[in-house]
């Protein structure tokens, strides 16, 4: 679970398999996860514009197969896969060059992060998220944002367990590197 | 940073990181308004207008009365409804005629499956009767005010016509005719599945066919 959520979001996710219309159980879907899905196709493809169009895709899928949904325990993974899936389906189309990293702003501004030299460290911790290999970048995404666990992870993305655990463990230690390069790193 | 980073301390500020981006605030409006997501085709918003960068916002308009029309037909009864639909069909079909007489080169089953899998979100689970089928033009098309799936293959008289419209459209199988074709209309899971031939086609082996390998995604 994402601990993150608020009251609001949770009560979304209780409509989604109540006994509302089909409407209703998609506008609680979309109030629930859309902000998530927004994430989670930001950090795949690094572009604000790539992750709203992504995320307009998911949830037009969503809603054309949303009687497939059976369960409110899987509308979160189930968003996400069908997220995963468009993406790699854009790619292997256009190959887009898209990178607008480097001008992240972030949309809600954190008063606990105003020092010069908190921001600084939060920008390069943005750049070096956006670094990461996919194959790190990716689980580390999932667990954080999605809330997913090894095993879940592990599902999504057709791999063991094993390597999914690896994975995050590497993908930290290389964040690590970046925001504490005197500390002393750990290799899996 | 001068001390070392504990665990915790890590992962903090990765999740404040990777949580900090936020959707733009008209996106869960964009989202809450599914008749503008019924097209089944991936991509289909930008061509909406609702992708801002690609300066498509000059279509909403047309789209938009286009979906009036498509609500429309929608209200009618049945039997219009069908006629509309039969006459879309039939228009597209004619407009198109030239094709039924090519005799291009056949285009794998696998290519098939993987365009319609792009435009309307199904594909074909390929078999040894579904391999076989001679499939000599597979593109997109706009039929029915929605974007469609349009293949054409070989028959056993000629040349068979096969579109797959996506709707939400809870609906009953329905024939349709004209002097010259016959066809039938056979809704699934996530549209409208059309086979069009000659009169003498075998139109419903190649429906029971097709609707017997057709998965549409999610």
């Amino acid at each position: 679970m994402n601990p993150v959520m608020t009251a609001k979001e949770s009560d979304d996710k209780t409509v989604i398999e109540g006994a509302g219309t089909r409407q209703q159980r998609y506008e609680a879907l979309v109030s629930a996860y859309y902000n998530d899905i927004f994430r989670y196709a930001y950090w795949l493809g690094k572009s604000r514009q790539l992750a709203e169009d992504l995320t307009q895709e998911t949830f037009m899928r969503a809603w054309r197969a949303f009687d497939s949904l059976q369960s409110q325990g899987a509308a979160k993974a189930w968003l996400f896969t069908i997220l995963r899936r468009e993406n790699a389906r854009r790619f292997e189309k256009f190959q887009p060059e898209l990178d607008d990293i480097e001008d992240h702003q972030s949309a809600i501004p954190d008063t606990r992060i105003n020092e010069p030299d908190q921001q600084m460290e939060m920008r390069l911790l943005h750049k070096a998220i956006a670094d990461l290999e996919p194959e790190y970048r990716e689980p580390l995404i999932l667990q954080v944002i999605g809330g997913f666990s090894g095993e879940e992870i592990a599902t999504m993305l057709n791999l063991n367990n094993n390597t999914v655990m690896t994975r995050l463990f590497r993908a930290r230690n290389k964040l690590r590197a970046v925001l504490d390069p005197d500390g002393e790193g750990q290799d899996a | 940073m001068t001390e070392r980073l504990t665990d915790q301390e890590l992962d903090d500020l990765i999740r404040h990181e990777l949580l900090s981006v936020s959707a733009p605030a008209e996106l869960r409006q964009k989202l809450l308004r599914p008749e503008l997501l019924a097209p089944g085709k991936a991509g289909v918003l930008a061509l909406f207008g609702l992708s801002a960068n690609d300066g498509f916002f000059r279509r909403v308009l047309p789209v938009a009365a286009c979906l009036v029309a498509a609500l429309g037909i929608a209200l009618w009864n049945p039997d219009d409804r069908h006629a509309a639909l039969a006459e879309e069909i039939f228009s597209h079909i004619y407009m198109e005629e030239g094709l039924l007489a090519q005799r291009g080169d056949l285009i794998p089953l696998p290519t098939v499956s993987s365009r319609m899998e792009d435009i309307v979100g199904a594909h074909l689970d390929m078999s040894q009767d579904v391999e076989n089928l001679e499939v000599t033009f597979a593109k997109d098309c706009w039929v029915a005010k929605t974007i469609g799936f349009h293949l054409i293959m070989k028959g056993e008289t000629g040349a068979v016509t096969v579109m797959m419209i996506p709707s939400q459209e809870k609906d009953v199988e329905f024939n349709i005719s004209d002097a010259k074709f016959s066809g039938v209309v056979t809704p699934t899971e996530g549209g409208y599945l059309v086979v069009v031939g000659n009169k003498r086609e075998p139109i419903s082996a190649y429906r029971n066919l097709l609707t017997g390998h057709l998965e549409w995604e999610y």
